[in-house]
């Protein structure tokens, strides 16, 4: 049976609004374009017809009303650690802001694959899906933002002040 | 060497791996500090990934599944019901239409009068 609307939103509009987040960096933006997703899916869900990839078709949907945003507004994601509602220590905040900065700098298609899989939990079959590419593909690509990430963790200014007032509390 | 790290990157995600690939990623301590360093990337984006939309995002989805998608769902569904009602309608009408030819059939000479009403010209008519 075709799910509602309804029904669609309430499955999905936390994951598609944390991708749009993490991709735009603006949580106003984040919350128009997950509110067109779900009024595109309202005018167009005859169009619905494969259930079991539901998720991909969505955040298709999301991805393209981005990218269409995006190619008007001539606008590039801006880095900020977004989503925490708990204050965070100082050192946390500064990773943080270093790990939104390199994600900020990945790729477009990198950063998409990355925040889909890490944020979203899809798999790389459904990931392809949404971004036209093969599973193998996103599975490189990921490997590749992981290990761009991977850098900033390690950088000695950041790892210095993150771990060592992680040991000392 | 890199792309047997791939597979660690894979594993995370709960994707199906090579596991030869998989042990001789593990194998190497080069692969061991990759993997934990994957493992502590996902535990700070795991953090991050709690954000909520504010109150009037829900507010604007009220308001919008009010004023779109209630005329979208009404037309949705009145042309369907609308359908069936002018069928039933057909329907009815049609088996009223055969009970009364075959009345009309079964009895074909008119009723006998109950009362007879007769006309004289020049006294009834006034």
């Amino acid at each position: 049976m075709r799910p509602t609307s309804a029904e669609l939103f309430e499955r999905h509009h936390l994951a598609i609004y944390r991708y749009l987040l993490k991709t735009t960096g603006s949580p106003e933006t984040a919350e128009d374009i997950t509110q067109d997703v779900f009024v595109r899916v309202l005018k167009g869900l005859d169009g619905y017809e494969e259930r079991d990839q539901e998720r991909s078709w969505l955040f298709r949907i999301a991805r393209n009303l981005r990218c269409d945003r995006g190619r008007r507004e001539h606008r590039q994601p801006t880095p900020s650690p977004l989503g925490d509602i708990e204050p965070l220590e100082p050192a946390r905040q500064d990773l943080q802001l270093s790990l939104a900065q390199a994600l900020a700098g990945l790729e477009e298609d990198d950063r998409d694959m990355f925040v889909l899989a890490e944020i979203g939990g899809l798999s790389y079959a459904e990931i392809g899906v949404i971004c036209d590419a093969s599973p193998a593909a996103v599975r490189s690509r990921i490997y590749r933002a992981r290990l761009a990430l991977r850098a900033v963790l390690e950088s000695p200014h950041i790892s210095e002040r993150t771990f060592v007032r992680g040991r000392h509390g | 060497m890199a792309e047997d790290f791939e597979v660690l990157s894979a594993v995370l995600d709960g994707e199906a791996v090579d596991i030869e690939r998989l042990k001789s990623a593990l194998e190497d301590p080069d692969g061991r500090r990759t993997l934990v360093a994957f493992v502590q990337l996902r535990q700070v984006r795991a953090s991050e990934a709690r954000a909520l939309p504010s109150q009037d995002f829900y507010k604007r989805r009220h308001a919008e599944e009010i004023s779109s998608g209630w005329s979208i769902l009404k037309r949705r569904v009145s042309l369907p019901l609308a359908a069936a009602a002018i069928l039933v309608a057909m329907l009815i009408g049609s088996l009223v239409h055969v009970d009364l030819i075959r009345q009309r059939g079964a009895n074909p000479t008119p009723p006998a009068p109950a009362r007879v009403l007769r006309f004289e010209p020049g006294v009834d008519w006034h």
